[in-house]
């Protein structure tokens, strides 16, 4: 159980994240939605031991993870947000890196990473710098890099961004498989009907605050809203879509 | 009437191109790997071209200020040979600095191909931005060294007030002349280079070739300022010039200087030097390299628009995987080490802007050696004898390769990744540091000491060149220790704060204690090589200090620390509170 009771995170005093808290269960999908900016990827970082929350605290089976740092990060898997990685690096030199750091023998990294390029459609291009990857190629390196060790904690910040339809259709394939086996699994996006899909809980957030935390179901019954799209207008979208579009429409028109 | 203007339009719209294309690529020129001055570039190139213009009219005071009381009877051609040396050479050196944005690139053709321009507009365009920075820095180099020339000179050969404008005239066209050659001899390399080798095979070897041609300008820059401090005779004398003149003239034959100093001797109609004809080599070769240059770059760009890049055959990975699972499994046992290991050798095989760094500190190392020869050996006639000079030509070197590796591993690549080691962070730090000084030891630190056993076999014979190579071995093994003894940052992978080492204040400092380490280790080791069973308390001795340095590391360092990404700014004021730094304390 991966647990956060009333985080805060604060950067030069202004809040990304206010008093958050929720409990992720082994075997639960948690969709992780917000508006640009609302704090889901700070969340996220916290949740990977990647940045320490100013306030509150974050504990993995009743243990604050700060007691234990290093146990706890090698359980966990993370997709970022950002296709932050050394691009200088082959594919394959970046996954054994990830792989060796992470303690795992040549002989299992070998096995492991042919295996995973021939399966996500990397094999022909796994020597070749990631400076030379498109966008969608490092995305793939990186959700290779995110379960390479097996992690029971898996988080997942827009783990599809750049992903092709068939590669896309394999990860949520994948996630319910992995939620199966009793893994943590939470997925960050802006996409709603994959989240919608794949997710068994939705949590929203809008400016640091947690707007919303339940099923999609239960949320659908609750608001009397069909879709989780019309939910997550209700609850975050404060601006109208269609006058905004008009707005930038006649913008682009403008003096020619 | 409409077509003229319609060509009018179509002219000015060219042109308009031209000049933005221009203006682009010569401030891209000064955005290179190597020097970034995206920051307060204005400043930082005035200050540049105004150092080159001190130095270089500092070399002319020197070579001609002379000439204000002493009469020219046509020696002068022997200075100004040198002068345009130290151009050309600077000249070259500005060139490599600017290696991979020479000729267009593929971003260049990603970007501009998409846009409605002709491909002349976008060489002309490259051309004249390489040949306007060729430009500002030959006005820098002339700026202060010509009127040397043009005042202490023209009154020897001719009193006539026309003389002395014709040879300003003259003067300039041939210095800009010698540093338009200086300068695009590299640019010419650098294309024919890139169309001979192809752009793949180029791609590969061009940081190695670019490593290359720093090391040699920075020794031939070097070497002249050796001559700048020693003077000519012990290396060339004019009296000699007139004696071996086949060999001199010979030697002519290869040395560009001395054809732009003939052409200048001939332009000003009486040429008075030893040999004569040379200027049509100085003609022949700025009108090959222009040509070459349009070819090439022409070539280099129709290449980056079709460039495609391919893996290596499955075949090769193989054999490379087996010969790497075989040098893991008896070097590097444990994970940790090997991750280190491989990221710092990738790293510095890939990102230019590490090896670069590193050229030029190895560079500095390889371009005192003939300063320490030339300094006591050559005038004893005892170059190949055991002496303190031969003796401290391998310390130098490791020392100036320990300095740079240590330097460039603080400087990030790619700062935004290193999310990866926070994440796969583990206790045993110790791993993660001796998987580095693998790295240091076996990739650098014995390939060249191996070399150097190669070389000092062939000076001295294999038993002392034993003993000599594996004493400098063992004495950068004490100075990497050294070097790393406080540092808790994965290689390449912590933010980068330049100017912590305040150079500027303590390079005296910098500079005594690199002198003393020469001296001192160079006179213990020529004790050490006359009574050799001293090598066995010394190695001891090293080995005691390595223990006692990874001991204090382990117990005080990486006990009680941990990985180290973000650099630590210099405290603005130091306060008398030494146990709260006073950037941590809170007010």
């Amino acid at each position: 159980m991966l647990e956060l009771r009333g985080v805060t995170k604060k950067y030069s005093a202004i809040p990304a994240v206010r008093d958050v808290s929720f409990v992720l269960k082994p075997g639960e999908i948690t969709g992780y939605l917000g508006p640009n900016g609302a704090g889901k990827s700070t969340t996220i970082k916290m949740m990977a031991g990647l940045l320490e929350p100013t306030e509150g605290e974050i504990l993995y089976q009743g243990h604050p993870i700060r007691q234990n740092m290093f146990a706890y990060k090698s359980t966990v898997g993370y997709v970022p947000e950002q296709s932050d990685v050394y691009k200088h690096m082959s594919a394959w030199d970046y996954l054994f890196m990830v792989g060796r750091l992470r303690g795992l023998s040549d002989l299992l990294l070998q096995t492991k990473v042919t295996e995973l390029m021939q399966l996500l459609g990397l094999s022909s291009e796994m020597d070749m710098a990631m400076a030379s990857y498109s966008k969608g190629m490092v995305q793939k390196v990186l959700l290779a890099s995110a379960l390479l060790h097996d992690p029971r904690v898996i988080l997942m910040d827009e783990p599809l961004s750049g992903l092709d339809v068939t590669t896309a259709l394999v990860v949520k394939d994948l996630l319910a498989l992995l939620a199966q086996e009793g893994k943590i699994i939470i997925y960050s996006s802006h996409v709603l009907e994959v989240v919608e899909k794949v997710c068994s809980r939705v949590i929203i957030i809008d400016k640091g605050i947690i707007a919303a935390d339940d099923s999609v179901e239960n949320l659908s019954h609750l608001m009397n809203l069909p879709s989780l799209e019309e939910i997550f207008s209700r609850l975050v979208v404060s601006e109208n879509p269609e006058i905004t579009a008009r707005g930038i429409a006649e913008a682009i028109k403008r003096g020619s | 009437m409409i077509s003229i203007r319609n060509a009018l339009h179509a002219a000015s719209f060219e042109a308009r191109q031209f000049r933005i294309l221009t203006r682009h690529f010569f401030l891209r020129l000064f955005r290179n790997d190597l020097v970034d001055f995206e920051d307060q570039m204005k400043e930082r190139v005035i200050g540049i071209l105004a150092t080159l213009a001190v130095f270089s009219g500092l070399v002319a005071y020197v070579f001609l200020g002379k000439y204000d009381f002493t009469r020219d009877t046509g020696q002068s051609w022997l200075e100004k040979m040198i002068i345009i040396t130290f151009f050309m050479l600077i000249m070259g050196f500005m060139a490599i600095l600017e290696w991979d944005f020479i000729f267009l690139d593929r971003r260049d053709s990603s970007n501009l191909n998409p846009l409605p321009l002709r491909t002349r507009t976008i060489l002309s365009a490259k051309f004249a931005s390489l040949l306007l920075f060729a430009s500002l820095f030959g006005l820098g180099l002339n700026l202060l060294s010509s009127p040397f020339f043009i005042l202490l000179l023209p009154r020897w050969r001719s009193p006539s007030v026309l003389f002395f404008f014709g040879h300003a005239i003259i003067h300039f066209l041939i210095m800009f002349s010698a540093c338009f050659f200086g300068f695009f001899f590299y640019v010419v390399l650098f294309g024919l280079l890139q169309c001979l080798l192809g752009s793949t095979i180029f791609t590969k070897v061009s940081t190695y070739l670019r490593s290359l041609f720093v090391i040699l300008q920075l020794f031939l820059i070097l070497i002249y300022l050796r001559i700048l401090v020693y003077g000519l005779e012990n290396l060339i004398s004019t009296k000699q010039l007139a004696s071996d003149s086949s060999i001199m003239g010979h030697f002519f034959n290869y040395f560009p200087p001395f054809w732009f100093t003939d052409l200048y001797e001939t332009a000003l109609g009486s040429p008075r030097l030893p040999f004569h004809g040379y200027y049509k080599y100085a003609l022949f070769g700025l009108a090959v390299m222009g040509f070459v240059f349009i070819l090439t770059m022409g070539l280099s760009y129709g290449r980056s628009l079709r460039r495609s890049l391919a893996g290596h055959s499955l075949r090769l990975r193989k054999i490379r995987w087996s010969l790497e699972t075989a040098f893991n499994s008896i070097l590097l046992r444990n994970s940790t080490q090997r991750a280190i290991f491989h990221f710092y050798r990738k790293t510095l095989r890939s990102s230019v802007f590490h090896r670069m760094r590193l050229a030029t500190y190895f560079a500095c190392g390889v371009a005192l050696v003939p300063f320490l020869i030339t300094m006591r050996t050559v005038e004893k006639g005892n170059l190949l004898s055991i002496n303190a000079t031969l003796v401290s030509i391998p310390l130098v070197l490791s020392f100036a390769l320990l300095l740079g590796l240590r330097s460039v591993m603080n400087v990030p690549v790619s700062l935004e990744a290193n999310w990866v080691f926070r994440l796969t962070e583990r206790p045993q730090i110790l791993a993660y540091f001796t998987g580095l000084r693998k790295a240091i030891l076996l990739l650098r630190l014995c390939p060249l000491f191996i070399l150097i056993f190669a070389v000092y076999t062939v000076l001295w014979d294999p038993q002392t060149a034993f003993y000599h190579s594996l004493y400098g071995l063992a004495v950068s093994i004490l100075v990497m220790e050294i070097l790393l003894i406080r540092s808790l940052k994965i290689p390449f992978t912590c933010s980068y704060l330049p100017g912590k080492e305040r150079i500027q204040f303590f390079w005296l400092f910098y500079l005594l204690g690199f002198i003393a380490y020469i001296n001192v280790m160079s006179r213990l080791e020529l004790a050490l090589l006359r009574s050799p069973l001293g090598f066995i308390y010394f190695y001891a001795g090293v080995l005691v200090a390595v223990i006692g340095i990874r001991a204090y590391q382990i117990h005080f360092l990486y006990r009680r620390n941990r990985l180290q990404y973000e650099d630590e700014p210099e405290p603005l004021m130091v306060g008398l509170d030494y146990r709260t730094p006073p950037h941590k304390s809170t007010l």
